[in-house]
């Protein structure tokens, strides 16, 4: 049972992680918490349904065009958030920013549930995922592994470009020093928005992964959000490949955690990053650097 | 600290605006005594989590310590009470001082573990730490009660009036809106405020940081279970939710709407929030777009907050402070 | 699943309702006032406006018959944004401020709890149409609550009833949400079920972070214990994610499932319900009840209106607020006192069940319970229960001795 439960803490560590690279991206070049990744991912989810049943429906290859799609109309609706209305704040303390990030996800919470009802929808699996890798007694179900590729795959890319394409360049140093960016003359305000693009890209891809395996509703938002931003706690806010590894080991020791402290899965999550925290403040004085 | 001779310097050296004050809180009291019955529950709650959000204000506008979690120390108000009438079998009376020294007590704990961290880690710390404790509550139930809370335990406002209630809620939140701002004015505030704004040159003045801020930590958790006590007084129950992230989430949008650096800027985010949060659910079954758009534009139009808002006009208000 | 969207638009078919309805007998004089005070939004938000959509029709209804004593019936509506002290706050406006003569609408437990003791303190009649957690029957319990649903005891017991008789289940898991509903029911479950058929075996019951997704974990973990059948007092996302994420793991080849489905869950699941081998217990399933003229008008008029048909939470709700009525009508009165002793005195029929009662001691209803197998079924877009047996309520709900005991216990 502990190779399956290893298994299947690996899947939903990926799953973590593809929800939490938007958010630590978006985190490690404007400082910006962004409260409404959770609705974004929520948002995605829904494009997804929308997407399904016109593109391809049941094939593997409609699915995974549905969930860029969804990505890419999110990542539209992120970078318009972006330039709208977080733009104008810059200037103003980093919770102010918070803050207006709290106001679009109650904003698109009722939106949500003023198109598609307070009522729960299901997404069908590709026909093709629906069954499971039998190996013995062991069952190893074939949809997750397909999001833990698509996840690989993500960040295949993400390390592609952000080591091999200026656009990541750019990002590098935006993360490191604003400022001096700004100074060599780069548009800073194009790289914010442009990351803030990205990272709203990640949610609603993540979103669209997710949906069928489980149920798409108006709460999907607040599920995701809290888990998430540990995830990138947990690995250094910022740091992607920190948020791989929080993810990894959040997902881990949660599947392992059922079987052995099954009462703690409520609290598991913050006790992981309470301790992680703790030791680091132990290994150096404060602690602030990633 | 406590000497008398710096209290009454500090008393002296705040330079209230009696001249404002005096007449606000007649009015206040005249209000609470005309109006029906509902208005007073609700002028207890905007005060009650005005004290809330001056408390989390203090760490956070004069400390630079975000909170993530300050809901615990409310909740942990609110159970210390309600446990110490139901487990301690204490009279509501004598309860009403279990509460805070309980939030308190919390807030050395967690405070000791978190003010090692600084920004956002500190935050999240705190996070852990109010997650934790909303665990507890959500879970024990031999003791807490669990997820359906603690209720039916005493007579609600230990018997008063709404009315009788909201001018004895008044009455004690401006007492402690009093200790907070003299605690702000006294040397420990200065020293508050000189690690928060610079801390490595605090230290080489000769400040032991992290000691400043765990006092501070502690303070202000003490002044939420205060407020944690007086919410469960008012509705005669308590909950987890109290210890909740929806609470900690208002507190913060209170500080901010109202404006950091600002003493004031707790009180006036807790008025303006409060407000909006009662009337537009009423009114609106879409509440949460309107409410949503409401803090946009609210956030847009005033990026340092009401009360940066009221300085940019020139208006110092009775409690501003810059 | 496109219809579900039109749930929201209550206020859309008030007035339809009133066009439609509105020929009839007109009512006068001062409202009789029914204070909603719902969960409209946060966890329970899609259960709350059925049973507002309910309550909706049942007051239209009411209105076109006359009123409850010839007073017209009207809705105050709020939410509590499931928060236990928001429900609290919007029960006193609602009896302060707005004069209610009965509150009602709550669905989660705490919410409920907090209701409860506001409508003691203020002693105004407070009845529960959704919520069902007994802590409101019995250690908290006051004189102005009743409920008109199978109570969480109750139904856990219904679902035991249901596996004592499938021969073939030899080894039972339970795998319930983390808190008191999912306790109280792997409990209840566990003691009814031993008394049944002493030699099953029980496996370590195991319990799931509430609302939580990623089920996985908690699958492997039950199916370790090769059961031959699951009950699962689990809600919501947990629910589905069963479903779902079970199937990769082939839970329904080897494994049956015993689960709460009302017909929300069955609308949502649709087309992803596993073909086999999940087993529901619901309150009101409207395909299940017995046609009489009664109910095929009421889903008739109810899909009318909202274009959908109507779930358990409506059903229960539209049943709570007819059962008011002929309360009051008894009583002659809608003062409190008068209308609670009528409340433990008449017998009702209701959509559900015909001579429904609240026993006083604990204000509780013989409100029956359902239990049957999930399958597609021609005629309807979602799967339905079939192989329905309905558990009447009164051999059901806890014993009066078992109520003075637990009372005694908590003093």
């Amino acid at each position: 049972m502990i190779l399956i439960q290893l298994v299947n803490g690996l899947m939903e560590g990926m799953t973590l992680f593809l929800i939490a690279s938007g958010l630590t991206l978006i985190f490690g070049v404007t400082r910006i918490i962004n409260f409404a990744h959770g609705s974004l991912f929520m948002l995605g989810a829904f494009v997804t349904y929308e997407l399904v049943p016109l593109i391809g429906p049941g094939t593997l290859w409609g699915f995974f065009a549905a969930v860029l799609l969804a990505g890419l109309a999110v990542s539209l609706l992120g970078m318009l958030f972006e330039m709208l209305a977080l733009r104008r704040i810059y200037g103003a303390d980093g919770l102010m920013q918070l803050i207006v990030t709290v106001a679009l996800v109650l904003i698109l919470r009722d939106v949500v549930r003023m198109i598609w009802g307070p009522n729960s929808l299901s997404v069908p699996m590709p026909d093709r995922l629906m069954g499971a890798l039998q190996i013995g007694d062991s069952y190893f179900p074939l949809f997750p592994i397909a999001v833990f590729l698509a996840g690989l795959v993500v960040v295949v890319a993400m390390i592609w470009v952000i080591y091999f394409t200026r656009a990541g360049i750019l990002l590098r140093a935006g993360t490191d020093d604003r400022g001096m960016v700004a100074l060599c003359g780069v548009n800073e305000r194009l790289i914010f928005t442009a990351v803030f693009a990205a990272g709203a890209f990640l949610a609603g891809l993540a979103g669209g992964l997710a949906a069928p395996y489980g149920e798409v509703n108006h709460l999907l938002d607040t599920t995701v959000i809290v888990s998430a931003f540990i995830v990138c706690v947990i690995g250094g806010l910022g740091n992607l490949y920190g948020a791989l590894a929080g993810a990894l080991l959040v997902g881990l020791t949660k599947a392992i955690g059922v079987m052995y402290f099954p009462r703690l899965s409520m609290v598991l999550i913050f006790l992981i990053m309470a301790l992680i925290l703790i030791a680091r403040s132990m290994g150096r004085q404060g602690g602030t650097a990633r | 600290m406590t000497d008398p001779k710096t209290l009454w310097a500090a008393v002296s050296r705040a330079a209230l605006n009696w001249k404002l004050l005096v007449p606000l809180a007649v009015a206040l009291e005249l209000f609470n005594r005309l109006s029906p019955a509902s208005s007073s529950t609700l002028l207890t709650e905007v005060a009650i989590l005005a004290l809330f959000a001056t408390s989390l204000n203090l760490l956070m506008s004069f400390g630079h310590m975000v909170s993530f979690g300050h809901a615990a120390y409310f909740g942990l108000g609110a159970y210390g009470f309600t446990l110490a009438v139901t487990r301690g079998g204490l009279a509501p009376e004598m309860a009403l001082l279990v509460g805070p020294l309980a939030a308190a007590l919390g807030g050395l704990v967690f405070g000791a573990l978190c003010v090692r961290l600084t920004e956002i880690y500190f935050a999240m710390l705190t996070l852990a730490c109010a997650q934790i404790t909303y665990t507890v509550l959500f879970q024990w139930y031999d003791v807490t009660g669990g997820d359906t809370g603690i209720t039916g335990f005493m007579i609600p406002r230990l018997g008063l009036s709404e009315t009788g209630y909201a001018s004895l809620v008044l009455g004690l939140v401006a007492l402690a809106l009093l200790a907070l701002w003299m605690i702000v004015k006294s040397p420990l505030g200065l020293m508050i405020r000189a690690v928060g704004q610079d801390r490595a040159r605090a230290e080489a003045l000769g400040l032991a940081a992290r000691r400043v801020q765990l006092v501070a930590f502690v303070i202000a958790a003490f002044f939420a279970g205060i407020a944690g006590t007086l919410y469960a007084v008012l509705h005669g129950s308590a909950f987890p939710d109290y210890a909740g992230l929806g609470l900690t989430l208002d507190g913060l949008i209170m500080v901010v709407l109202g404006g950091l650096n600002s003493f004031a800027g707790g009180i006036w985010g807790a008025v303006i929030y409060e407000m909006l949060s009662n009337f537009v659910p009423k009114f609106i079954h879409q509440w949460e777009l309107v409410l949503g758009l409401l803090l946009l534009g609210i956030c847009l139009a005033m990026p340092h907050g009401f009360a940066g808002l009221l300085a940019r006009l020139g208006w110092r208000g009775g409690k501003g402070e810059k | 699943m496109l219809e579900k969207t039109q749930g929201r638009r209550t206020a859309i078919a008030a007035a339809f309702l009133a066009l439609t309805l509105g020929g009839g007998a007109s009512a006068e004089g001062a409202a009789v006032k029914v204070g909603f005070a719902a969960d409209l939004t946060g966890a329970c938000a899609a259960l709350a406006e059925d049973g507002l959509n309910g309550a909706t029709l049942a007051a239209a209804e009411l209105n076109d018959a006359g009123g409850i004593l010839g007073r017209p019936v009207e809705l105050i509506v709020r939410d509590t944004q499931t928060k236990p002290d928001e429900g609290a706050k919007v029960a006193r406006e609602l009896i302060t401020d707005e004069a209610i003569d009965v509150l009602t609408g709550v669905c989660s437990s705490a919410v409920m709890l907090a209701e409860s003791a506001v409508s003691k303190e203020l002693k105004t009649p407070f009845y529960a149409a959704i919520g069902s957690t007994q802590r409101a029957n019995i250690e908290l319990f006051q004189p102005y609550f009743w409920q008109v649903q199978a109570n969480a005891t109750m139904e856990a017991y219904a679902a035991a009833e249901y596996v004592a008789k499938k021969a073939d289940w030899k080894r039972i898991s339970t795998l319930g949400s983390d808190y008191e509903w999912g306790h109280t029911s792997v409990a209840a479950f566990t003691e009814r079920l031993k008394e049944l058929h002493p030699d099953v075996e029980f496996a370590d019951p195991i319990y799931a972070k509430v609302g939580e997704t990623a089920m996985a974990p908690y699958i492997t973990a039950t199916l370790a214990q090769r059961p031959d059948a699951v009950y699962a007092p689990l809600f919501g996302p947990s629910l589905s994610a069963v479903l779902k994420q079970g199937q990769g793991f082939g839970f329904f080849q080897r494994s049956a499932l015993v689960t709460l489905m009302t017909v929300d869950t069955l609308q949502s699941q649709g087309a992803a319900m596993p073909d086999d081998n999940v087993f529901g217990i619901a309150r009101a399933p409207f395909f299940a009840l017995e046609q009489t003229p009664e109910v095929t008008a009421f889903i008739d008029s109810y899909r009318a209106a909202f274009g959908e048909y109507p779930t358990d939470w409506a059903i229960s709700a539209y049943d709570g607020l007819k059962f008011y009525a002929a309360a009051a009508e008894h009583a002659g009165t809608v003062e409190a006192e008068p209308l609670i002793a009528a409340v433990g005195e008449i017998t009702y029929d209701g959509l559900r069940e015909r001579g429904l009662r609240v026993r006083a001691l604990d204000g509780q209803m013989n409100a029956p319970s359902y239990v049957g197998k999930a399958s597609r079924v021609e005629g309807y877009a979602f799967p339905i229960l079939t192989e329905v047996e309905k558990f009447d309520g009164a051999p059901l709900m806890p014993a009066e001795e078992f109520i003075l005991k637990a009372r005694a216990a908590a003093q």
